[in-house]
């Protein structure tokens, strides 16, 4: 009976030591990869315990809403980071842009469907992917650029899956599964795409270049580590990191 | 001494009554505050947007059309598991289970690879059946996620039949498939009850399976499940919390009508 | 021949069949004896078609019956737990066989058939409902309706106390006599072969080891192991003097004289049933027409209303069957010396070896 008085003991004082971090951080799961990077680094650096919590943009600035504790907001795209602080949930001169997020065209290898630019989407027969408008940043993006161009009602037969993850489109194309997709070309330089999708760029002029801002929230519970964090991901350290996952530093 | 062990069995007992009555108060509260946390005119209004009324209906239709063809298969195959011997019989068992334990994202990820731009999917579409993005999708991600769980309680209902009882019936002329359905079917009614509001319950609450293969896309694959996940995502916490209500009553009907059926039996 | 078994081998794992052949006749009555895990179960179930034999043939009435389905055979079974059907009526239980087979009159057959068992006033209700001396009722009757021209039944009797199981031979024995139905019978209780078969089989480890009527079976019990399976002394002796249909055996020392074939020399065993001992204390003339044996009561032991007494003599041992009564009125005590007389009809030549 000791023993295992002592056993749920040690799990409640377990789980009760991982519960606190001592940095929270809400983050665009697209940016998974530098992301986890940087929170290793930063961690052994200044010895303290980060919980990053990934999910789409619209997830994550949903949990902002709910009212979840979180010190560092960096959503997949700027709207949420303004939305953010139309709301106040956000402190104005924390917010920086960090990298760019370029969307591109992703076709299976060997391009079975012959997509060349955005106006192939539209041919007969061509299987599309696009993440939902209403979910991910990169299925509102989508969905604008195809509007812009004047091609959001043609594609409209072609789109067979509106997907609500990003990871997902990036499988469906890995597996062949659709003709193309639109993805953020960051995700492209992930080990899953890796020999498996090719890159098909969208002209500069139709295409919605985006940046990823970060910025401390106002009711951070750790003000001094969630702004030295956020100075960390934008300094010249970080950006190296950045670099390394296929990201475009704004300055660049 | 006698003082001494009804003590020791009386803080036993304690013990675990207070462990079962802890889990189940937190469940109580957990099931309770999706009651209670949104609005009842927000959820009233949710409940009859276009999306919950399309996503409802879908989950309804594929829920009965899955549950109907689970049915269909685990009949047999729970009663080939429970009579037969044959070659490889421990193999068709394992695989039929696996489901069971698989992750619902993997088992998609399987199905998807399989029916999706593959030989075999490729036949199937020739075929005008196309399982990848489509309703038809749903329909196989729940047949397959629910199917084990079915077979598995028909394969102990038809253990508990005694089978001489099927070898009398056999003995008075009838064949073994008039026994089956003259003797065998009529005892594991139960059982059977059982396992269909097992495989609906299972079929509506299906994830993971119907995102990958599916798609889980917006009002066109978008059952129950999706709909909270998709609303999450969205950040309408209002949405996503009326699917969540709508799922729990469709499982608490269906648990109802078990109850109901069973005490009728 | 009604029925031929050739040389049947099948092979479940737990429970075997190792070449059993055997003939009965039609009407004939025959009884199935041994221990468990003889293969009992599974040579009937063999005979009705639940289990293809893996070498061996199954002939009724001419017909290879091997490889026909069960629903073909027109065989039926009793089973030791009746195995009715739950979910029907007594009534439907009885029909259910008819309804297969005839059109019309199915009620009035089942009521008829009910009626000979004297179950009519059971055909409403549930099997759940009813005792097991009813239930076996049932199931004898949803067997016989039909009218199958093989009847099998696996231990009927062996769930009822002992004054049913009396009532519900009796109901047997009288529903199969206007039928004439084939009976292959499976027990453990050597009464109901007693009351109700004409021939017996003893299996032992899915073999046939002795098929005969019962009387050659119970006299002379093939082996030592049938022999203690019905309960005969099994002596051993060598024959001194053989003259036509009887022989003088010495068995440790003293000649017994027996029924039997043997040649002089050759070495034999006798079987003495129990019950066809005398006891005496007083001995009997010399000119007495039976063997006699001075013997020692070593022990008593009791079976129900009768008892078994343990005789010695020399190295010779031998039961014998007593009544209660017969223990009190002679005040019978371990020790006592006593004379076996032994007829000689009933001491046989079991078998040479």
């Amino acid at each position: 009976m000791k023993k295992f008085i002592c056993i749920i003991g040690m799990a409640l004082f377990i789980s009760g030591n991982c519960m606190a971090a001592d940095l929270t951080v809400f983050s665009g799961a697209g940016l998974m990869k530098p992301m986890e990077e940087m929170r290793k680094n930063f961690e052994t650096q200044k010895n303290i315990n980060i919980d990053v919590h990934y999910g789409g943009s619209g997830e994550i600035f949903g949990m902002l809403a709910a009212g979840q504790p979180c010190d560092v907001l960096i959503p997949g795209a700027e709207k949420y980071t303004r939305d953010a602080l139309k709301n106040g949930w956000v402190i104005k001169d924390t917010i920086q842009s960090l990298v760019l997020h370029v969307p591109v065209i992703t076709v299976p290898n060997g391009n079975p469907a012959h997509i060349q630019k955005l106006e192939d989407l539209t041919n007969p027969g061509v299987k599309v992917s696009i993440g939902d408008p209403r979910g991910p940043a990169i299925g509102a993006v989508a969905k604008k650029i195809l509007d812009k161009a004047g091609l959001w009602e043609k594609t409209q037969a072609n789109i067979k899956v509106y997907a609500p993850t990003v990871n997902q489109l990036l499988i469906y194309v890995a597996l062949k599964q659709v003709d193309a997709a639109i993805i953020w070309e960051d995700l492209t330089a992930w080990a899953e795409g890796k020999g498996k999708i090719e890159v098909v760029p969208i002209d500069k002029k139709l295409n919605m270049i985006k940046t990823i801002p970060t910025a401390v929230c106002t009711k951070a519970l750790h003000m001094e580590n969630a702004r030295a964090f956020s100075e960390y991901i934008a300094s010249d350290k970080g950006f190296q990191i950045w670099k390394k996952w296929g990201f475009t530093p704004c300055s660049e | 001494m006698g003082i001494y062990a009804l003590q020791r069995i009386d803080f036993f007992r304690l013990v675990f009554i207070l462990i079962s009555q802890a889990v189940t108060l937190i469940l109580v509260l957990a099931i309770g505050s999706l009651l209670l946390v949104p609005e009842f005119k927000d959820v009233w209004q949710n409940l009859w947007s276009e999306e919950m009324i399309f996503s409802l209906k879908l989950s309804l239709i594929t829920g009965f059309i899955s549950t109907l063809l689970v049915m269909v298969f685990a009949l047999p195959i729970g009663y080939t598991l429970s009579r037969f011997h044959f070659f490889g019989k421990g193999f068709v068992k394992t695989i039929i289970d696996l489901p069971v334990a698989f992750p619902e994202l993997v088992l998609g990820l399987c199905l998807l690879l399989l029916f999706g731009n593959s030989f075999f999917g490729r036949w199937l579409e020739s075929m005008g059946i196309n399982f990848v993005f489509t309703k038809q999708g749903v329909v196989a991600a729940q047949f397959f996620t629910a199917l084990p769980y079915a077979a598995r309680i028909m394969k102990s209902t038809f253990d508990y039949i005694d089978p001489r009882m099927e070898f009398v019936s056999r003995s008075l002329g009838y064949s073994r498939f008039q026994s089956f359905l003259n003797v065998s079917i009529p005892l594991a009614k139960n059982g059977i009850l059982a396992s269909t509001v097992i495989s609906f319950a299972r079929c509506i609450g299906t994830f993971g399976t119907v995102l990958i293969l599916a798609g889980g896309s917006y009002m066109k694959t978008e059952v129950l499940p999706i709909t909270l996940y998709l609303n999450i995502s969205y950040g309408n916490m209002g949405m996503a919390l009326t699917s969540g209500i709508v799922l729990m009553v469709v499982s608490f009907a269906a648990i109802y009508v078990f109850e109901k059926a069973e005490a009728n039996l | 021949m009604f029925l031929e078994i050739k040389d049947l081998h099948i092979n479940l794992g737990e429970f075997f069949l190792q070449g059993v052949s055997f003939d009965v006749e039609r009407g004939d009555y025959l009884s199935i004896i041994g221990p468990t895990g003889a293969g009992k179960t599974i040579l009937l179930e063999s005979i009705i078609g639940f289990w293809t034999p893996d070498k061996g043939r199954i002939i009724v009435e001419g017909q290879d019956l091997t490889n026909e389905w069960p629903e073909k055979r027109r065989i039926g079974i009793v089973y030791q737990d009746y195995a009715l059907f739950p979910h029907f009526t007594v009534f439907q239980n009885i029909a259910y066989g008819l309804k297969k087979i005839e059109k019309t009159g199915i009620e009035k057959k089942t009521r008829a058939m009910a009626a000979s068992l004297h179950i009519e006033h059971l055909l409403h209700r549930k099997p759940g409902t009813l005792s097991g001396g009813e239930q076996q009722r049932v199931a004898l009757a949803r067997a016989l309706v039909v009218n199958p021209r093989l009847l099998l039944m696996d231990e009927p009797f062996s769930a009822l106390d002992q004054q049913t199981r009396k009532q519900a031979r009796q109901i047997l024995k009288n529903a199969l006599k206007e039928r004439g139905t084939t009976v292959i019978h499976i027990t453990h209780d050597l009464d109901d072969a007693w009351a109700l078969a004409n021939k017996i089989a003893v299996m032992k480890d899915g073999k046939l080891i002795q098929y005969g009527t019962m009387e050659e079976v119970f006299h002379q019990p093939a082996t030592r192991f049938i022999a203690d399976f019905v309960g005969a002394n099994i002596l051993d002796g060598c024959v001194l003097q053989s003259l036509d249909g009887s022989c003088v055996v010495n068995v440790n020392g003293t000649g017994l004289t027996c029924r039997g074939e043997a040649r002089v020399g050759q070495k034999v065993k006798i079987a003495i049933r129990p019950e066809n001992v005398r006891v005496v204390k007083n001995p009997p003339p010399q000119n007495f027409s039976r063997n006699i044996l001075e013997t020692t009561l070593t022990s008593i032991t009791s079976e129900g209303n009768i008892c078994l007494l343990h005789l010695k003599s020399r190295e010779t041992f031998i039961k014998v069957l007593v009544t209660h009564n017969a223990l009190e009125m002679h005040s019978l005590k371990t020790g006592d010396s006593l004379y076996a007389l032994i007829g000689r009809d009933t001491a046989r030549i079991a078998l040479g070896s």
